[in-house]
């Protein structure tokens, strides 16, 4: 840690308009800040721990999560079934994992196109202003006044359940706020100084936008990453819920819960899938929460 | 304040365009033809062309669109697929109940919000205020559906004391209609008022500290009017959009809750619509929501408009 900084006091002056060395000493100042939190150790532990299990669910998985296997109807967790069973006779050990993964996935890819395609929106909506600035923030505003499920409900309701349509209304639902954030970031940024000296040593609006001003515009972008996660999940479980979101036999936290829902008498079918998408919640929000305290040193917590 | 208002409405009519311009183009969207799926499946190719004409399928988009939106602002959203109902009929049906259980479910969330945000707001770092933290953490962290599912398990299905599912409109019969909007009324509310009391708390905190409030306490008033007339009606002023904010979340929330307790309403009808492929119902369901969404956020702002005169004047 301590070499890491003289490293880079000792290339700051060569370096100072060279956006990868402050990106990284940024991004890692962060973490330092998430880590000391023990807020943010919790989340960080929850989230990438459920990461790992939804990552390797093929290897840990003692049931193929599909196969009914004879004589083993519904019951109660034991040391052969983990969790317990389905009505279908299905492992609920393995079934979550799966769900997990599959909650994860399309939320992580629905997430990670929306919101970079939302950021460049709104850093050209900031950066051109004018006509485009209106037409994209008009947009922007109308996405907004729609809650999130119910723009996925209305994607999901044209294009059918699927899970890539699934992603595509979840990147939507994520695409307005990363642009308001980008827009922000961009209408502040570019007004400092060091954007003024890049353009006048000849830098390209394109080298400026990307090269300058998103590195340091990333920062309030992450905490909403960790935020459009946590909301992606929980759309994305509501869907599944609902039972337009995954579609059976497959897997996924929501759908796993709307099964349930008709077996109140075995509470060990909604318990484990339930656990798990609250501690990934729980996880994502905490994640977030130190992010935004180690953003700013002022605000001692909410 | 004229002004402010004209303005408003005038900036609420793209948002209004745009969302409806949305909401028909779904049904363009869809994959098939609607025409061949509404004339069956032993439809002649004269049949289908028939029901094409009848329904316009084959004018420009844009007239289309038009005829649509024309026929929408004067109540007009088509017929559903299967039975033949109109669509608003069917709507007013199934919002009835909706705006009962999200009437409800608002209460709850603005006493409870408020009320607990205001306490951890006054005393930070108290008691309050770290069960506050808690309170919100789990309010953010849990579903809807599942902490439904754990108190219809716990409450409904195990100690008997409410309907496992259903509703009684409560005009009708007061005792059975409580005892069925308790539990999703509860779940909404209180998810709603742990987001609500954070906002409350913070900007309750952040009055707390102002200078106007230590002058009103050095003229000697009582602290009981300090709180309500300096403190608390000046934290409420941000407050404000996010109650309407959280409206719309609760309408939204009222989808999921529907289908956990088996209650009629919007959600189980644009559900049940989505899956039979209704798409009449779907378009005015979602229309109407939008609306009420859009109408919601215009309120809001001219509200904050009244409230608080810097933002009329700006």
């Amino acid at each position: 840690m301590a070499q890491q900084a003289t490293v880079e006091v000792g290339e700051a002056g060569s370096g100072a308009l060279r956006g990868s060395r402050g990106e990284r000493s940024l991004v890692w100042r962060l973490l330092v800040d998430v880590v000391r939190n023990p807020m943010g150790v919790l989340g960080l532990i929850l989230v990438l721990g459920l990461i790992l299990l939804g990552a390797f669910a093929p290897l840990l998985a003692t049931h193929d999560p599909l196969a009914q296997l004879r004589g083993h109807r519904l019951v109660g967790p034991s040391s052969q079934f983990w969790f317990g069973t389905d009505e279908f006779s299905r492992d609920l050990f393995s079934r979550t994992l799966y769900g997990l993964r599959a909650s994860l996935l399309v939320s992580l890819v629905a997430v990670g196109v929306g919101g970079l395609l939302g950021t460049v929106a709104g850093f050209i909506a900031g950066f051109m202003r004018g006509t485009i600035d209106a037409v994209i923030m008009r947009l922007v505003d109308t996405m907004l006044a729609i809650p999130g499920l119910l723009l996925a409900i209305a994607i999901l309701a044209a294009l059918g359940a699927g899970i890539q349509n699934i992603a595509l209304a979840l990147g939507i639902a994520a695409f307005p706020r990363f642009a308001r954030l980008g827009r922000a970031g961009m209408l502040t940024e570019s007004a400092r100084d060091y954007v003024t000296a890049a353009r006048v040593l000849g830098a390209s609006r394109t080298r400026i936008i990307f090269r300058h001003v998103a590195i340091n515009a990333l920062p309030p972008l992450l905490v909403q990453a960790a935020l459009a996660m946590a909301a992606a999940v929980l759309v994305e479980a509501s869907l599944g819920y609902l039972g337009i979101g995954t579609q059976p036999p497959n897997p996924s936290l929501g759908s796993l819960i709307n099964g349930a829902r008709a077996r109140l008498d075995s509470p060990y079918y909604f318990i484990f899938p339930g656990m798990c998408l609250v501690l990934l919640l729980l996880g994502l929000n905490w994640l977030a929460d130190a992010v935004n305290e180690a953003l700013d040193p002022h605000r001692v917590r909410r | 304040m004229a002004n402010f208002v004209a303005r408003r409405l005038l900036q609420a009519v793209p948002v209004v365009l745009l969302a409806s311009i949305f909401v028909f183009a779904l049904l363009q969207i869809v994959p098939g033809d609607p025409a061949v799926s509404l004339a069956g499946p032993q439809a002649t190719d004269a049949e289908v062309r028939t029901v094409r004409d009848r329904l316009g399928l084959n004018r420009p988009m844009l007239e289309q669109y038009f005829t649509w939106a024309g026929r929408a602002v004067r109540g007009n959203l088509g017929t559903s697929f299967r039975g033949g109902q109109p669509v608003l009929q069917q709507i007013r049906q199934s919002a009835e109940p909706t705006i009962e259980l999200t009437l409800a479910a608002f209460l709850i969330e603005v006493t409870l919000g408020v009320a607990l945000g205001v306490l951890a707001g006054m005393h930070v770092r108290s008691g309050w205020d770290w069960f506050l933290t808690a309170f919100t953490t789990l309010g953010i962290a849990i579903p809807h559906f599942v902490l439904g599912l754990v108190l219809l398990y716990l409450l409904s299905f195990r100690l008997g004391w409410f309907p496992v599912g259903g509703q009684v409109p409560i005009t009708e019969n007061f005792g059975q209609g409580l005892r069925s909007l308790v539990l999703p009324a509860s779940v909404l509310g209180v998810t709603g008022a742990a987001v609500l009391a954070r906002f409350v708390r913070s900007s309750m905190a952040q009055v707390m500290s102002q200078d106007f409030v230590r002058t009103a306490r050095a003229k000697g008033l009582r602290e009981g009017v300090v709180m309500v007339r300096h403190a608390l009606r000046n934290s409420l002023i941000p407050v404000i959009t996010v109650i309407a904010l959280q409206f719309a979340g609760l309408l939204a929330g009222s989808v999921v809750i529907e289908n956990v307790f088996s209650r009629p309403g919007l959600g189980r009808l644009v559900v049940n619509a989505i899956q039979g492929r209704d798409y009449p119902v779907v378009q005015g369901t979602l229309l109407v929501l939008v609306g009420i969404f859009v109408l919601v956020n215009l309120v809001a702002d001219l509200l904050y408009g009244v409230i608080d005169p810097r933002i009329r004047l700006s």
